[in-house]
């Protein structure tokens, strides 16, 4: 089922939040974690970076790398050239490190979203901590729970 | 209105000190010490006065400087500015998407102890997040980040060390919010006169 989900932490765990746009709003979700002691995940481009890595490491594809406004024209392209290479070759994947290098220095928000296919499934992941796709509990599990407990607990 | 108050503060003391400089040259003048007749430049009063009033002017407001230099120049000083990361600006407005600013810490001179960390209170309605350093913690109650001076200048005897972290923030409600994020440092009024000196700039946020 194609779905949307918020990204929350507490003190020590990680965890979403799936919602329906049309019948909840965005706000409320984040109110009523927020009354339970969670706050929002925002994926800076560090993190986003790890879930590129990590989607490739469990067989996934990158399918987009969607850049803030402020990016210069010749970065976007050349993210959008090795992308349309990492479909072939895995191992282009340290180019588009290289690339992002200057993006993932601790805090920057330069990528906006990105998606990803994994498991035949499209996924889409916002730099605001929403993910959207079929099965979130399986690209949380896999994915983005591993990477978000490394950056912030160190686990 | 922070910059407000520092320009009323400065003020305040360039006025007192040009108060100080007469206080002290119109005791000299008054005790009769006279550069002007020891001189013996001229017998005319009001010219003994007048030359008078102008040199010890030029020599206190002179010894007062230097005084001031070696005073500033024993202080501790620290300088804290918190900025947009993308403008470089005092003032941030955040939308759906998450922003990010970063705090520029400047600390020079010989190492003085603190028992105090740096506090960076975050208003209400922002979720605020940084990655984990040994140096930083924060306290979920207030929405306040703590940063340990101690353990950044490690106990050196002479301190030039510059520091920027970065703070992702996004709102968590849709209302439209104001507010000035700022740093504190609780010193003591001894500490504050005699070893450091604060320096200290915050930046407006608002939500729209």
């Amino acid at each position: 089922m194609n779905s949307y989900g918020k990204l929350f932490r507490g003190r020590n765990n990680i965890n979403f939040r799936s919602y329906d746009p049309e019948k909840e709003k965005y706000f409320q979700v984040i109110k009523e974690a927020r009354s339970e002691g969670l706050k929002q995940v925002i994926i800076n481009s560090e993190i986003m970076t790890d879930i590129l890595y990590a989607t490739l490491q469990s067989n996934g594809v990158v399918l987009k790398v969607n850049m803030s406004d402020n990016t210069d024209n010749d970065v976007k392209d050349n993210v959008k050239a090795i992308i349309s290479k990492l479909k072939s070759d895995n191992l282009i994947f340290v180019k588009l490190r290289e690339e992002l290098e200057w993006a993932a220095d601790s805090g920057s928000i330069d990528i906006n979203s990105i998606d990803v296919y994994f498991s035949n499934k499209r996924y889409e992941i916002y730099s605001n901590g929403i993910i959207h796709g079929d099965d979130l509990d399986l690209l949380f599990s896999e994915i983005i729970k591993p990477v978000l407990e490394k950056y912030f607990y160190g686990r | 209105m922070a910059d407000k108050k520092e320009e009323i503060k400065s003020e305040i003391k360039r006025n007192l000190r040009t108060i100080a400089i007469l206080i002290i040259v119109i005791i000299l003048i008054y005790f009769d010490i006279s550069i002007t007749k020891l001189l013996n430049f001229t017998e005319d009063k009001k010219i003994i006065w007048t030359l008078d009033f102008g040199i010890y002017n030029i020599l206190v407001s002179m010894l007062f400087s230097v005084v001031y230099y070696f005073y500033k120049g024993a202080k501790l000083q620290i300088k804290i500015d918190i900025l947009n990361k993308k403008e470089d600006t005092s003032e941030i407005t955040i939308r759906e998407n998450p922003e990010e600013i970063y705090v520029k810490l400047n600390v020079e001179g010989k190492h003085k102890k603190f028992s105090s960390k740096i506090e960076i209170f975050f208003p209400h309605w922002i979720d605020v997040q940084t990655k984990p350093k040994p140096y930083l913690s924060f306290d979920e109650d207030k929405n306040t980040y703590l940063i340990d001076l101690e353990s950044l200048i490690l106990n050196k005897e002479n301190i030039s060390l510059t520091e920027s972290i970065t703070f992702d923030v996004l709102k968590n409600t849709d209302e439209k919010n104001k507010d000035l994020i700022e740093a504190k440092l609780k010193l003591g009024l001894f500490t504050k006169f005699f070893k450091v000196v604060l320096e200290n700039k915050g930046i407006k946020i608002k939500s729209k």
